[in-house]
């Protein structure tokens, strides 16, 4: 099995320029196939080359102020979280994306994707051609999908294996 | 070849190959160093190296010669502060303090604003200045955002007040931990030159903070109830560790107080603390607490100490210091005044820790041409020359004030705060930074004169 054998095809992106809130929007209503929820896009720029890619984290990271770490986050008040999105609701998805993009080529066999995302800590792995085009998304769901239809191949009707 | 003994004594210079090549190095690397387009320490390492390549100085020269080599005293002194400030930061007391002051202050913005300079200007005469601001800025967004107020003053308050206290005491700062070094200064030399004048400094500065924010920083009371409601004692991670460190914080504060009493160069407390902490720490991996250590700083020093090496053995510097002396006549009032302006205005724009490591031989050397008969400690800490060395001290420390990238303090307060979104233009650091270093460069002027020369 290779990265091109179970990756999905991209139906829609983000722009640099999107405010937070219309990229949230828009994550919520694009759905991949069998109608999963979409938790990361690509991102494009105003000359639609690829630039970055979103993801919930990153959105979550954007309200985070960058001062805090778990010793001082200790020290926050009731509310701070809500008054922190607030303040992050101007930036744009340009700002708050995550610049490397880390791909895997079409080629490359499943087990240098599951490696990849599992030691980088990534959701999702855009697919490139050798050209460099993405043509695609690996997404971590589907790769446990493969492994546990492979640990379920003995399932009992009763739950046991 | 290395400047030629006379008849009478004095050197005669030979400008051939080797002094053109030590300049040429040196002064290529201070504006490779100046322009950051590459990092400052490999500069000054590739720099050291072609003054040991093209033998300028032999290695063994400097390697092991106190007047041309590096100068370990500074060198392990730092590495020991480095060590035990790595072991101490995890306790969680830094934060401790800063939530505990803010909470002294009531929530009251102007107040927190004068407790954390007075804290700041405190552990930087402790600490090393970008430390204490690494440990307090955090603190200092959190709490400006749980007061809905600017956070840039605050910050640049604390990069200020850092380095008005780094100037303090022997271990405040680095020019001051060098030019102890090299005039065989002790600590309490440093207590009682520099503290009082420090101190006064702070309550100028304080009487100004107040002036000039007093009316401005306001917080409506609900937003002062946010910080009166934090539990700092939630922020001591480990308590057993941290009284560890405040004891052997304590030996070395004492270390240094009686280092000279006892002979010991300030390097040795330092090393003997950092030792027993990490003894005392009970851990098996002092890997990571080494691999902290800011070897970049250090490997700066080093290369920088060569480089300055080469210079000093091909008469270069001692070339310097005639004309210094040629310009002020001899006039030793004068010669400090102009070394304490021109210090603070090289230092606002350029790296201190360059300049001082270029000057130290300097003055060494026009004492050399002043008290040619003397030597050692009586040459070095001649009663005419103190001053002198306090100029460049104050000089040197407080010319960092003046722009954004005088001292590392002010980078550090500059970066952080463009990082939570809150910009500090160049132009915006030198609206506070060169009013309060002319203020406090004054005050050190007629502090070396009321001291050193009327009343002395």
């Amino acid at each position: 099995m290779k990265a091109r054998d179970v990756m999905s095809p991209i139906e829609a992106y983000l722009s640099t320029d999107m405010p937070i809130c219309e990229a949230v929007i828009r994550m919520r209503n694009v759905k991949r196939q069998h109608g999963l929820p979409i938790k990361g896009m690509l991102v494009k720029n105003g000359k639609g080359e690829i630039v970055g890619i979103l993801s919930i984290k990153d959105i979550i990271r954007a309200v985070i102020p960058s001062y805090l770490s778990p010793d001082i986050s200790l020290f926050s008040w009731e509310h701070m979280l809500e008054q922190m999105t607030d303040r992050a609701k101007n930036k744009v998805v340009g700002e708050i994306m995550t610049k490397d993009i880390v791909t895997i080529n079409s080629e490359a066999a499943l087990m240098v994707c599951a490696d990849l995302m599992v030691k980088k800590g990534l959701q999702r792995l855009p697919v490139t051609e050798e050209n460099g085009q993405i043509i695609g998304m690996v997404y971590m769901r589907d790769i446990y999908d493969f492994i546990a239809d492979l640990l379920t191949r003995e399932e009992k009707a009763d739950g046991t294996c | 070849m290395a400047p030629v003994e006379t008849a009478h004594g004095a050197q005669l210079l030979v400008m051939d190959a080797s002094f053109y090549m030590a300049c040429a190095i040196f002064f290529i690397a201070l504006a490779l160093i100046i322009s950051e387009k590459i990092h400052k320490t490999i500069v000054a390492l590739f720099g050291a190296s072609l003054v040991l390549i093209l033998k300028i100085l032999e290695q063994h020269e400097a390697f092991h010669l106190e007047e041309f080599g590096v100068d370990w005293n500074v060198i392990f002194l730092l590495i020991g502060m480095m060590i035990i400030i790595n072991l101490m930061r995890p306790t969680g007391l830094f934060e401790y303090i800063a939530i505990r002051s803010a909470k002294l202050g009531r929530g009251e913005p102007i107040r927190i604003m004068i407790i954390f300079a007075v804290i700041t200007a405190l552990l930087s005469a402790l600490l090393d200045n970008v430390t204490t601001v690494l440990l307090l800025a955090p603190v200092t967004l959190l709490i400006a955002d749980a007061l809905e107020v600017d956070p840039i003053p605050y910050l640049i308050v604390e990069a200020l007040a850092s380095n008005i206290g780094g100037t303090a005491t022997l271990i405040g700062d680095p020019p001051n931990i060098m030019i102890a070094s090299k005039a065989k200064l002790n600590f309490m030399d440093f207590i009682i030159n520099l503290t009082p004048i420090v101190i006064i400094m702070m309550v100028v500065s304080i009487v100004i903070i107040k002036i000039v924010f007093g009316k401005k920083l306001q917080a409506r009371d609900e937003l002062k109830e946010r910080i009166m409601s934090m539990d700092e004692r939630e922020a001591i991670k480990d308590p057993v560790m941290l009284t560890k460190s405040l004891v052997v914080l304590a030996i070395v504060l004492v270390g240094f107080v009686l280092h000279g009493f006892f002979h010991y160069e300030p390097a040795t407390v330092a090393l003997f603390g950092a030792g027993l902490l990490l003894l005392l720490s009970g851990t098996h991996e002092p890997h990571h607490v080494l691999a902290e250590v800011e070897w970049p700083v250090i490997f700066f020093f080093i290369g920088l100490f060569i480089m300055v090496g080469g210079m000093v053995k091909v008469g270069a510097i001692s070339m310097m210091s005639q004309e210094m002396l040629a310009l002020t006549k001899g006039n030793l009032f004068a010669t400090s005044m102009v070394i304490m302006w021109f210090s603070a205005i090289a230092s606002a724009v350029v790296d201190n820790i360059p300049y001082v490591a270029t000057m130290n031989p300097l003055v060494i050397d026009m004492a050399r041409e002043m008290w040619p008969h003397l030597s050692g400690t009586a040459l070095l800490q001649h009663a005419d020359l103190m001053p002198i060395w306090w100029s460049l001290a104050l000089g040197a420390c407080l010319g960092g004030n003046g722009t954004a990238i005088g001292a590392s303090a002010n980078v550090i307060v500059v970066g952080m705060a463009e990082k939570a979104g809150h910009k500090i233009s160049f132009i915006k650091f030198i609206a506070y930074g060169v009013p309060i270093m002319f203020i406090t460069v004054f005050i050190s002027m007629i502090y070396i004169w009321l001291r050193y020369y009327a009343f002395a």
